[in-house]
């Protein structure tokens, strides 16, 4: 998981205040699958940023190193686009991303 | 789907020394999560963890517990003089295997009287330190197969109707056999099911999660077959 870029006018007054000096970072993330009682994938993070600031966060996941394809109808639960401070919960469908015929046995975002 | 409502928030304090006209440096930011329905509060995120308490006025000494999904305790004492714990979840960077711990620690007086307790269960998933499998496999066999003590997961937010729901209901049930029924006070967390070296056996089983008061049910069918090979006699 990466985090893509803040908003440019309020990462421009972060900058400028200069309150958090390590900058926006995703910490505390968990992937687990449903099983038993789904095959639905669920992707907790904390962000750490000043709470003024709004990031866009760029999910991407692999299984062992081979990148996996995670189209938008595959995710749900928060967006990933201005996203706030704070503990964040995604849903990825692998049915839905056509990852109907294997086992990923090395998945990590 | 979901949107989160939790007030967890990084706060970064400012102590102001006033009429002095010195200052202090801000403390470093630190996670402090206020939400306990979420899953992660009740999740391991380091192999190592520090276990902080505040002392009662009538407490003189405390026990501490910590058992483990397998049944596996871990037992010690504090005086009065002593106020955290490092607790070494596992020794590695990523656990070996997943696993839940219920932690007790019980305040007493000089008497042995209890005076008080505190209580909690960490999950450690190994989707937290690294890779975890994923099987997209419609209907696939190795779905339903248990052979080791597995983590049942619960959160009421799997549906987004249940977010009201105040308690948990895990019921397992083997065909022809055992029934449990499981209560949790909280909604979201997981459920260490001891299946090996345990009275289950083998068998089919059912499993049933429930948010009392809530319509919405989750059901699993899980099969555990024999440890070895099994030999057809005619």
């Amino acid at each position: 998981m990466k985090m893509a870029k803040a908003g440019g006018t309020v990462l421009a007054g972060c900058l400028a205040l200069g309150a958090l000096a390590d900058g926006p970072a995703i910490n505390d993330v968990v992937v687990r699958q449903r099983w038993p009682w789904s095959r639905l994938v669920d992707i907790n993070y904390v962000l750490a940023c000043d709470p003024s600031v709004k990031v866009d966060v760029a999910l991407t996941a692999k299984n062992g190193t081979a990148p996996l394809a995670l189209p938008p109808e595959s995710l749900s639960g928060d967006n990933l686009c201005g996203v706030s401070q704070g503990a964040h919960h995604i849903v990825w469908d692998p049915v839905k991303a056509g990852y109907t015929n294997e086992v990923l046995k090395q998945f990590n975002v | 789907m979901k949107r989160m409502t939790r007030s967890a928030a990084l706060a970064a304090s400012i102590l102001f020394l006033t009429g002095t006209g010195a200052s202090a440096e801000p403390s470093a930011p630190v996670l402090v999560d206020s939400d306990l329905r979420g899953a992660h509060w009740g999740t391991a995120f380091t192999n190592a963890i520090d276990l902080t308490w505040d002392w009662g006025t009538n407490a003189a000494k405390a026990r501490l517990d910590i058992t483990g999904m397998d049944g596996t305790t871990f037992t010690t004492n504090f005086t009065k003089t002593v106020s955290n714990y490092l607790w070494r979840v596992f020794a590695s960077d990523v656990p070996a295997a997943e696993d839940v711990y219920d932690l007790t620690l019980t305040f007493s007086t000089d008497g042995n009287v209890a005076v008080g307790a505190l209580t909690s269960r960490l999950a450690v998933v190994n989707g937290a330190f690294g890779a975890t499998a994923v099987n997209a496999v419609s209907n696939s066999p190795a779905w339903t197969k248990v052979k080791e003590n597995v983590l049942i997961p619960y959160d009421a937010s799997f549906s987004g109707t249940a977010t009201n729901a105040l308690s948990t209901q895990l019921v397992i049930a083997k065909r022809g056999g055992a029934v449990q029924t499981n209560a949790f006070a909280d909604v979201a967390g997981y459920y260490g099911w001891k299946i090996r070296r345990s009275s289950w056996g083998y068998g089919t089983f059912d499993l049933a999660l429930t948010f009392p008061g809530m319509t919405n049910a989750w059901a699993a069918e899980l099969m555990r077959q024999t440890d070895g090979l099994i030999f057809g006699m005619r």
